[in-house]
């Protein structure tokens, strides 16, 4: 085959232009961030400014409770996370390896829940919530999440799935207890499947509005997209673009650091989704 | 120390089991006994039994039906552009091979991003007169004034406008989902097609896309539900409004619910919405699904 089709750096070029397309509002939102005020909307547009301003993001800082609300959510997403991987490991590892009684009605319930939309449950878990005195806490925004995550248990379950019976019955006949085999001997097998649990863990929690929005009040509990919205609300939007795209850049950069050392993971985690489906 | 099978087990199923019975039988046992009440999030203890008073209510309220007409005129237009584009990307990059990869890359960035993020990020882009994108539909002849079209101010656009983040956060999702599928197809499948004479157009019709079904189904029914339940990316970009112009049902039932306080109206429109989307989803299922395996 010629290297060089004529269709071939056609399609190179489609493609390049269509990523190139993908990343411009990227563009366009730090360039707003670091522009003084009245030149966020001079026409025709400026995409790289002369002079690159950082005050929008110290004010951020310090104008608004940006690093309170940081440490909650990187609170918030680091706790769910560890706890997710813990219980949805061991309920795929009971999918997966174990005859129980009602196993496949227990599957098949939590698979159902991915279809439950969460504003159904919203109504009902609230009014749960503010019986236990969890209103203006986080814990509402920890304690779902971190019990059981069904798409986790779900991907891990196809990955337990591959530990061969063998390797189980010869660890049991060297006498180990089945905790010491889902430790030893099953978790390690699935170690990539939980990397890829805990990135799309972290992200979601991370990047979760819609509980913190009903959840929380208190300024010192903000979740980093709370302090977004909010701040929106109350500093109106029109003269301060300029800070709105600083805080949002803010709350991307915990999102690239993951996709730049786990985004292999990540990727292999959204074409399982469509492959074992 | 030995444990029995049994105990551990019940060790392991613990947490998904007060799971499914906290955050989800008896959330939904609720909303079902609750859509028969009247009864106010303010003071829930005050319940009165109205029947199916609220369901009709749902039923035949034209705010809520329009809320429901909108759900799914949103969904189906994300849906079907991210499908078609998602669909477009996913074949290129299985044309270019190996060489795709740092592009794929690139392209699942968006993906990842906070959806309040993208909301806000297309709101900033959408200003009428001055935000962005209207200037360079200007400067490319499209629309002769920058304040031609009203993105987000005018009735009877802005529910695509708020779609838009939502297409640009997730074609990545669908073109990788796909391009995993094409990959999945055996090289000899299209190769013998090939030498049976058939065309591109036909290798693609009666190879790859019967191939393809149940990664379609699996993709379609996902997203589909992701779409009709999004709520973030309009919320911040007009809670629904202008005159409730993008207010979906995720939206009509948190402000209904929340704002003013109506559990029981709340609850018949969420058991309605959940009901349709499951009754929706496995229609979609089994028709696309289905189709796929009768032929073969």
């Amino acid at each position: 085959m010629t290297p060089a089709k004529p269709s071939r750096v056609l399609m190179h070029v489609i493609v390049a232009f269509g990523a190139l397309f993908m990343m411009l509002p990227f563009f366009w939102m730090l360039s707003a961030a670091v522009k003084r005020r009245e030149d966020i909307f001079v026409l025709p547009p400026v995409w790289i400014p002369q002079d690159i301003l950082w005050g929008n993001f110290v004010e951020v800082w310090t104008r608004v409770p940006m690093a309170q609300a940081y440490v909650n959510s990187l609170k918030i997403a680091g706790t769910v996370t560890v706890f997710t991987l813990l219980t949805s490991s061991l309920a795929a590892y009971a999918f997966a390896k174990i005859e129980f009684p009602g196993k496949r009605i227990s599957f098949a319930t939590l698979m159902a829940t991915i279809m439950i939309p969460s504003q159904a449950t919203l109504i009902p878990v609230f009014i749960l919530m503010s019986r236990l005195g969890w209103i203006d806490t986080h814990w509402p925004l920890i304690v779902p999440p971190a019990l059981t995550n069904a798409f986790g248990v779900f991907l891990l379950r196809q990955f337990f799935m591959g530990v061969p019976d063998d390797l189980i019955d010869a660890a049991r006949i060297d006498g180990a207890n089945p905790i010491q085999i889902y430790r030893r001997v099953a978790i390690p097998i699935v170690r990539p499947a939980l990397m890829t649990l805990a990135i799309f863990t972290f992200l979601g929690n991370w990047n979760a509005f819609l509980t913190p929005l009903i959840y929380i009040n208190s300024e010192e509990l903000w979740t980093v997209p709370l302090l977004i919205s909010n701040f929106q609300d109350a500093y109106g939007v029109e003269s301060e673009w300029g800070l709105l795209m600083a805080a949002s850049s803010l709350a991307l950069v915990p999102v690239l650091i993951v996709y730049i050392f786990a985004q292999r993971y990540f990727i292999e985690g959204v074409a399982l989704t469509g492959l074992k489906g | 120390m030995r444990m029995s099978d049994r105990a551990f087990v019940l060790v392991l199923m613990l947490p998904a089991g007060v799971f499914l019975s906290f955050f989800v039988a008896y959330p939904l046992f609720m909303l079902l006994r609750d859509s028969f009440y009247e009864v106010s999030l303010f003071a829930s203890e005050e319940r009165v039994f109205v029947g199916l008073d609220n369901f009709i209510y749902a039923l035949t309220s034209s705010r809520v039906m329009g809320a429901a007409g909108r759900t799914l005129n949103y969904t189906l237009m994300a849906l079907s552009a991210e499908f078609v584009l998602g669909f477009g990307v996913a074949l290129l990059f299985n044309a270019m091979g190996r060489r795709s990869e740092i592009l794929r890359t690139i392209f699942m960035f968006p993906l990842m991003i906070p959806p309040i993020v993208a909301g806000l990020l297309w709101r900033f882009m959408l200003i009428d007169n001055i935000g962005i994108v209207n200037h360079i539909l200007e400067h490319l002849g499209i629309i002769a004034n920058s304040s031609d079209i009203s993105w987000l101010g005018d009735r009877d656009i802005v529910l695509f406008s708020v779609a838009l983040p939502n297409i640009w956060l997730t074609t990545s999702f669908v073109a990788l989902v796909l391009y995993t599928g094409l990959q999945n197809i055996p090289a000899e499948l299209i190769e013998a097609a090939k030498i049976d004479g058939a065309s591109a157009l036909q290798r693609f019709r009666n190879v790859t896309v019967p191939m393809l079904r149940p990664v379609i189904a699996v993709v379609l029914i996902i997203r589909g539900i992701d779409a009709a339940r999004a709520f973030d990316m309009i919320w911040i970009q007009t809670e629904g409004g202008p005159r409730f112009a993008s207010e979906i049902l995720s939206i009509h039932i948190y402000r209904s619910m929340i704002r003013y306080g109506n559990v029981g109206e709340a609850s018949a429109i969420a058991t309605l919405f959940m009901i349709a989307m499951v009754v929706i989803s496995s229609i979609a299922f089994f028709t696309i699904w289905g189709r796929g395996t009768s032929k073969t």
